[in-house]
């Protein structure tokens, strides 16, 4: 393979869109070996000093629904009919949640990650963003076991939909990531903006139904859950995993097309802004 | 098109920044926009509080060649690494780039501190661009390399930072690369592992052919491994070529900058006294040939005059104080003195009260090496208990050497400093 480069001035504004996509693949492909280490890395270095260590994964989610369970108890919230028992319902949707949403903050946070070194590395941060999508599915199909122990207690066996539950999460990994991409890079010029949409994706969480049914009774949260397409995205996923049914798949289709959509569009702006950015750090 | 046997060419690169944090991400945030509106960036113009951190660079590298980069801070040398290594693009100009790249900047880059020496081998080696094969069949010459055998199954947290540096490096030159980058790397580390990686980047550039840019203050370092230096000052070249001369211009230039800012008056010569009583002070020097012409150039060997005009402030006379003339190569280096002391000429010279005397040094052959020298001029010393002034003349002293006289010492004397005229005697 030839090692010689050009380097001038608009030089990646020449790059073709599709010739872009296939760069990020190529380089992907080409450093697996970088991204098998950098998860392997990332993935025991958190647990590493831990003495609970990887039991942290079950441990996260069970007492991140504790909250919601009280609040439920307290019959202060009203989420709706629901087609389980709340507390199988709220560990599924917070735990795939959990997952769009720490996808979307940790490539949102690409340029800072590694920081001290990744102005002296090239192609670093397309095996980033694999990293940061295969860690937290990873962490996400670990917590998988803890879901299942729970439904089979509540009498909630597994279907054939389950198997389809990979194929419904591709398109919220997708969403999470494309708008972590596109934030990435406005991270770095415009702090604020970023501080913002933080807020924005926390109040995300609100306004679609993970906590509560899409058939909640208030009409303006019902309106507003209709045109969020994560609720699609994730009605879909949670539906895979009980063995309920696949609502509205049009809109799940035109959810889909547009989280891919947004995560080109992310790859994109990364490639073409990367250098001017990377001065901004 | 590059040629072939060139690794590293630029034209007319530049890179620019903005002084101004907030600007600058206005900066930032209009150009990302314009790029994602598919707009073309405009570069080449400064908008304010914009400089050029390096700007109108234009040169070349061989391929088996290696350049020295020096320059005082902020001259633009980490700012050329990281546009030859496609991190930076450029504002201005085409860098083009005929090779692998290798960097030794971050040395140990992504090193975790948990994780033992052996899985930081795997890890960094990936950053670098090794496949993981590659890193099994390089991992035994690695650790050799970093001397770390009996250490590498414990955590890097352990390593002291000169064992973490061995380790950095090892992993750095095992990537083969065609273009080595290597920034002030070597300045923590123990003179065996000094030693050895001066000899690896030697036998790499030497042997195998790999061009290496050598961005360090370390004068020693760039000597012994650059033929070929580049000057920076300010982003802009200011010389490129033979390593001693850059040298010497790299000084020059960084003590003008030193004395412009202290004394805010620039002129060719530069008295600089230390903090000393001076009751008895240096109030001249100059350098002056047979003829008792004023000398900044001279073709040794040749006859040369030391003069330093020594004035006395107070009323009393005093007995002349010792007058001591210290050579200094470009490195600050001491490298010859004379002191008038020790000759009897002077002896019971006395300044009369507010008066001066003019003290002549002359040095009948002269030959140091081709290059540029420093003086300092010491008055009094431990003899006197005293040392009324001392100054730093930076005027300095370009030697070079008449033809015959280079023939006469061959190139094997090239790099030595001082020509020393014995007699040689053979006997069967």
């Amino acid at each position: 393979m030839s090692n010689y480069v050009v380097y001038e001035s608009n030089y990646r504004a020449k790059t073709r869109t599709f010739r872009i996509w296939l760069n990020y693949l190529q380089t992907v492909v080409q450093r697996k070996d970088l991204l098998f280490y950098l998860v392997k890395r990332d993935f025991l270095s958190d647990y590493k000093r831990s003495f609970i260590s990887v039991g942290w994964i079950l441990i996260t989610p069970a007492l991140g629904v504790l909250s919601w369970l009280i609040i439920n108890y307290t019959n202060i919230l009203h989420p709706g009919q629901l087609p389980v028992p709340y507390p199988a319902y709220v560990l599924i949707s917070t735990m795939i949640w959990r997952l769009f949403i720490s996808i979307y903050q940790s490539i949102s946070n690409l340029f800072f990650e590694s920081a001290s070194f990744s102005l002296d590395v090239r192609s670093l941060r397309e095996v980033l963003i694999v990293k940061q999508i295969i860690l937290q599915t990873l962490n996400l199909a670990v917590g998988l076991i803890f879901i299942e122990i729970v439904l089979v207690y509540y009498g909630i066996y597994p279907t054939w939909k389950i198997l389809t539950f990979p194929l419904t999460l591709l398109p919220l990994i997708l969403m999470g990531a494309g708008i972590g991409l596109l934030t990435s890079v406005y991270s770095v010029v415009l702090p604020d903006a970023k501080k913002w949409l933080d807020y924005a994706m926390q109040l995300l969480m609100f306004v679609t139904p993970v906590i509560y049914s899409p058939q909640v009774s208030n009409a303006l949260i019902r309106k507003i859950i209709s045109v969020n397409p994560v609720s699609y995205l994730l009605d879909w996923s949670r539906a895979s995993l009980i063995g309920g049914s696949f609502d509205d798949p049009l809109k799940f289709l035109l959810s889909s097309l547009a989280a891919l959509l947004i995560f080109l569009s992310g790859l994109r702006l990364l490639y073409l802004a990367e250098d001017k950015v990377i001065e901004k750090i | 098109m590059i040629e072939q046997n060139i690794a590293l060419s630029l034209q007319q690169a530049g890179k620019k920044f903005c002084r101004n944090l907030k600007q600058s991400l206005y900066y930032g945030f209009l150009d990302v926009s314009r790029i994602f509106a598919g707009v073309r960036l405009d570069t080449g113009r400064l908008r304010k509080d914009e400089f050029w951190a390096v700007s109108s660079l234009s040169f070349e590298v061989r391929k088996g060649e290696s350049l020295g980069v020096i320059g005082a801070n902020g001259s633009g040398k980490s700012t050329l690494l990281r546009l030859l290594s496609g991190i930076y693009t450029p504002d201005q100009g085409t860098v083009m780039v005929n090779g692998k790249v290798g960097s030794l900047i971050t040395l140990g880059a992504g090193f975790h501190p948990h994780f033992t020496g052996r899985e930081n081998i795997f890890f960094n080696g990936t950053l670098l661009g090794l496949s993981k094969k590659e890193l099994e069949e390089r991992y035994d010459d690695i650790v050799r390399f970093a001397d770390l055998d009996e250490f590498i199954d414990s955590p890097v947290a352990t390593y002291s930072t000169g064992m973490r540096m061995r380790l950095g490096f090892a992993i750095a030159i095992h990537t083969n690369p065609d273009i080595l980058l290597i920034d002030e790397i070597l300045a923590v580390g123990d003179v065996n592992f000094i030693k050895n990686s001066y000899d690896k980047i030697e036998s790499m550039v030497t042997e195998k052919g790999i061009s290496a840019i050598v961005v360090s203050h370390n004068i020693g370092m760039i000597q012994r491994l650059c033929r070929k230096t580049l000057v920076l000052d300010k982003g802009r070249m200011v010389f490129i070529g033979d390593t001693l001369e850059a040298i010497s211009k790299y000084y020059e230039l960084s003590l003008k900058h030193k004395l412009a800012v202290e004394s805010n008056h620039p002129t060719d010569k530069f008295i600089h006294h230390h903090d000393c009583p001076m009751q008895v002070y240096i109030e001249d020097f100059s350098i002056r040939g047979n003829a008792a012409e004023y000398l900044n150039e001279i073709t040794a060997p040749c006859t040369v005059r030391f003069q330093t005009r020594v004035s006395n402030s107070l009323n009393q006379p005093v007995a002349l104080p010792t007058v001591s003339i210290l050579l200094l190569d470009p490195g600050m280096i001491d490298l010859i003195a004379s002191v008038q002391s020790h000759g009897p000429a002077c002896e019971g010279v006395v300044i009369p009260g507010k008066g001066e005397v003019l003290v002549e040094c002359e040095a009948s052959y002269f030959n140091l090496a081709p290059g540029e020298y420093r003086v300092i001029v010491k008055l009094g010393g431990p003899k006197e208990g005293i040392f009324y002034d001392s100054v730093l003349v930076t005027q300095s002293l370009k030697v070079s050497w008449s033809v015959e006289f280079l023939q006469e010492v061959s190139s094997v004397y090239r790099d030595c400093k001082l020509f020393i005229p014995s007699a040689w005697k053979v006997e069967p």
